[in-house]
């Protein structure tokens, strides 16, 4: 039987973000007959480093304190030394600052497969990083993407031809979010609504505290439950004691674990502006929640409107409000939505499905680097 | 002693490699008894001289077979773990209980060879247990710093952690829980005589940057305040705002720092270095209204029996039953003391003694579930690196050790840094991260599990002295919202290569020696 390939993921660090998350599953569960995983992170930290160095995985820094120190340059000389020590055949970036770094210093290492993430829409970057980003789009062979939606974005906005990205969905880990007890919070409420949330702008939930405040002026029964923490927490908490409705909501802050607070909600709510595909609204439908997301980004692709969940406008808070309604009104629909939510991702975003894309992904460019 | 019967799977007991003659000896030492050797293929071959095979000495009464013979053997004789040095394929026998177990290192051989030449700050060594296939569990994991001005002296650390690494596991057991993974399969590429040549070019020029830092720049600490707590640091976002108290002169400087709000104000307690003495004293700055700016008076001193002054630092403070007490560092009394604050007339008394007859360093108490635990590292062996755990169900003893100590070696997170905080439940541990050198970084541990027979932790934040502007960090210490630090940079002090000279010169000629140790 032939080595393992030695492959390196990037990421700026490891924490419990989306990308890491993707990372690190990667990592922990790609086939190790077939590749040898390292990671390599700016800065080695995060909730997930345990983890990983538990699995066995090989963990190295290169650590510099930003992209204009000459440290940075210090730093892609590490990678590459890295890169030549441990034969490493393919290098896969997975958040921006990963791509900004590992890129353009894997292409001059001559890395024989060198692949990028873009996991959320480049308008949230900064103006250089999306030049640079783009410039990184021309080093190399192929742009990994989460949506089908990003994906035909990224050749309009950014002329990223759709042959050079290949869409690999996120997963939910199946055997982790399931129905079970909830949160012992908000005990009087027959009806949770939530979501769970960085709280910054983009997230929109300050339209979900808008939208709440019209159903509870109709419903005593319903409750409100955030998850997440950010810079909009405090703002939030004042305009939730502003509308009267503090013993009606609560906030949880950050978590290290969602699963007992999605399992408190009857009804989650992605209230995002921009969103490529989130692994909470994931989370939430496998959970058996009954899903409603905003209508951008990948959204779609997994709520489907009156099929797996209900659609809204972003930052239309009064058509939320009156869909929110419509579900606390009707137990049969809600049910319904959220059933048949939970078959459509048990069945299409299963960790297996995603891993098995990857390394499908992996394999074909290394087939290709052979056969040249 | 846990398991006391091994054997060993080499070449032949006449022809032993430097590394398994050193494990081979630890574990001896260590009150274990080799009973079969199976003769397998030859070890790893080390650079240069340093592999040079010879026999085991004294010759032990050992059982010598084949593999071949191997099964049957086993069988008739009962060991506890078999030691695979040889580099041939990997043997599995179900007979030893406790397995099969190999040595192995994270980076490409030969043995630290690519860890020096590439500069690397530190490498990870284990002991693993080989299961089927390419399977393995974790026995034990160590991450030791490179010395990356010898190739020599590395390569002396790896074996010598090595063979303490078996000896320990021998003599604790393997880990109550651990779990199944699959390493990357290791390989080795053979340095040319351009890279052999390009090692010592690359030791040289390292040696001449060291010189030159040495003897023009001296490590000018700070202490810097930052107004929320140290739970903070836990995002890994947070750019703390600082507010740096100036240092008493040039030829001293603060660090170590704690803080503690009594009733009256609040109380910074900090090390006092100075160069011209080499010695750090405890010092103390009360400010009513929490406003520092640096005049510290002399706190607590201490006297060696020989009536010199004792060099102290880390002037741990902790609240206990309804008073003060600080626990500084004093490993040169070989014990940990605790002084009391006497609210009246703000001075510290009444020492009390805590442990004895060991020689501490960063002694760090907490009380958590139920218990007393103090964690620190010991003068004589892995001063950043090698973590001990001592518990108690008073703070005035008795104190046991851990079962397992040291409970962690691991020179980028072990050494106390800082006051332990709870948060969510969870106890956050701050630490040093001593690889690249003393006083890198700090980092946060959070700890999973914490027994008297088991311990774990992991890093979960890094606290970058680049990101300050600095060049080092190593104390993160908070007191309800406020968090103190220390960091530093190099400051280039006129006429201190003349005095780091002369210092050399009178330690050459053994005319004075190092106060500190």
């Amino acid at each position: 039987m032939s080595e393992p390939v030695p492959i390196l993921l990037l990421s700026y660090d490891l924490r419990f973000g989306g990308s890491e998350r993707q990372l690190a599953e990667v990592a922990q569960h790609l086939d190790r007959d077939r590749f040898a995983p390292h990671v390599g992170c700016i800065r080695l930290q995060g909730g997930r480093r345990g983890e990983l160095e538990r699995a066995g995985v090989p963990l190295v820094e290169f650590s510099f304190p930003s992209f204009a120190s000459r440290h940075c340059l210090a730093a892609g000389w590490r990678l590459s030394t890295y890169i030549k020590r441990h034969r490493i055949k393919l290098l896969h970036s997975f958040d921006v600052p990963g791509t900004m770094f590992g890129i353009p210093f894997g292409f001059v290492s001559k890395v024989p497969v060198v692949l990028s993430s873009q996991r959320a829409f480049r308008e949230l970057a900064s103006g250089y990083e999306r030049r640079l980003l783009r410039f990184t789009d021309r080093l190399v062979d192929g742009v990994v993407v989460n949506s089908a939606n990003l994906r035909a974005h990224l050749e309009t906005s950014d002329g990223l031809s759709q042959a050079k990205t290949t869409l690999v969905y996120n997963s939910v880990d199946l055997e982790r979010f399931t129905p079970g007890p909830g949160a012992e919070v908000l005990p009087e409420c027959s009806v949770v609504i939530g979501s769970t949330a960085m709280l910054r702008p983009e997230k929109g939930v300050a339209d979900l505290v808008e939208a709440f405040a019209s159903v509870a002026a109709l419903d005593s029964k319903v409750g409100l439950l955030l998850v997440g923490s950010g810079p909009l927490y405090e703002p939030i908490k004042a305009r939730i004691n502003e509308l009267g409705l503090s013993k009606r909501c609560h906030m949880a802050g950050g978590v290290t674990d969602v699963r007992p607070w999605l399992r408190r909600m009857d009804i989650f709510v992605l209230p995002s502006l921009s969103e490529a595909l989130s692994n909470s609204l994931l989370e939430a439908m496998a959970t058996g929640c009954t899903a409603m997301a905003t209508e951008v980004g990948g959204n779609p692709e997994l709520v489907r409107e009156g099929e797996t969940g209900l659609l809204f406008e972003p930052g239309n808070a009064k058509q939320l409000g009156v869909k929110l309604h419509s579900l606390i009104e009707n137990d049969e629909l809600r049910k319904r939505l959220a059933a048949s939510g939970q078959t459509f991702v048990r069945q299409k975003f299963s960790r297996a499905s995603s891993l098995g894309a990857m390394a499908d992904l992996y394999s074909q460019h290394l087939a290709r680097v052979r056969a040249v | 002693m846990r398991l006391s019967r091994f054997g060993i799977i080499g070449a032949s007991p006449g022809r032993v490699s430097v590394l398994g003659r050193s494990v081979i000896a630890a574990l001896v030492a260590a009150g274990a008894e080799l009973i079969v050797w199976i003769e397998g293929d030859a070890e790893e071959p080390l650079p240069g001289d340093l592999h040079q095979p010879s026999a085991l000495s004294p010759a032990p009464s050992v059982t010598v077979c084949s593999k071949a013979d191997a099964a049957a053997l086993l069988a008739k004789q009962p060991i506890d773990f078999l030691l695979q040095l040889d580099s041939g394929p990997q043997q599995i026998y179900s007979e030893p209980q406790c397995g099969v177990w190999r040595l192995a290192t994270a980076s490409p051989g030969p043995l630290a060879f690519w860890d020096v030449y590439d500069g690397a700050f530190c490498l990870e060594i284990r002991l693993e247990r080989l299961l089927n296939g390419s399977q393995s569990i974790a026995l034990e994991r160590r991450w030791i710093q490179v010395d990356r001005l010898s190739y020599t002296r590395t390569l002396g650390r790896v074996v010598e952690e090595m063979s303490e690494m078996v000896a320990y596991v021998a003599r604790c057991g393997p880990p109550e829980s651990s779990d199944v993974v699959v390493f990357p399969p290791a390989h080795t590429d053979w340095p040319t005589a351009w890279e052999t040549l390009l090692l010592q070019v690359k030791l040289g020029l390292r040696f001449a940057a060291d010189q030159y830092r040495g003897l023009l720049f001296s490590e000018a600490w700070m202490v810097g305040v930052v107004e929320a707590p140290a739970s903070e640091f836990l995002d890994m976002g947070y750019q703390p705002q600082i507010h740096w108290l100036p240092s008493p002169t040039q030829q001293r400087f603060l660090a170590d720092p704690f803080l503690v709000r009594c009733p009256d104000g609040w109380l910074l307690m900090a090390e006092d270095f100075d160069f011209d003495t080499n010695l750090g004293r405890i010092v103390q700055e009360f400010s009513a209204d929490g406003r520092f700016v640096g005049n510290v008076q002399d706190a607590i001193v201490a006297l060696k029996p020989s009536g010199e002054p004792c060099h102290m630092s880390y002037p741990f403070l902790l609240q206990h039953a309804g008073e003060l007490y600080c626990i500084p560092e004093t490993h040169q009394l070989d014990g940990v003391f605790a002084w009391r604050w006497d609210a009246g007339s703000r001075t510290w008394k009444d020492r009390r003694e805590i442990i004895s007859g060991a020689a501490l360093l960063d002694p760090t108490l907490v009380f958590y579930e139920d218990r007393w635990w103090m964690f620190a590292t010991r003068k004589e062996n892995g001063v950043d690196s090698k973590l001990h755990l001592f518990y108690a169900d008073s703070i005035w003893g008795p104190w046991q050790p851990h079962a397992r100590n040291p409970v962690k070696v691991d020179v980028r997170s072990s050494r106390p840094g800082g006051k332990p905080f709870v948060e969510g439940g969870r106890l956050y541990r701050p630490a040093q991260d001593s690889s690249k050198h003393y006083g890198w970084r700090s980092v946060v541990n959070m700890v999973t599990c914490l027994t008297p027979t088991e311990f774990r932790e992991e890093t979960i934040r890094v606290v970058d002295s680049d990101r300050l502007g600095m060049s080092g960090v190593h104390t993160l210490s908070g007191s309800e919202d406020r968090t103190l630090i220390d960091a530093w940079k190099p400051r280039l002090v006129p006429g201190r290569a003349l005095r780091v000279l002369l210092h050399k010169i009178q330690k050459l000629a053994g005319l004075q020696s190092d106060r500190r140790s």
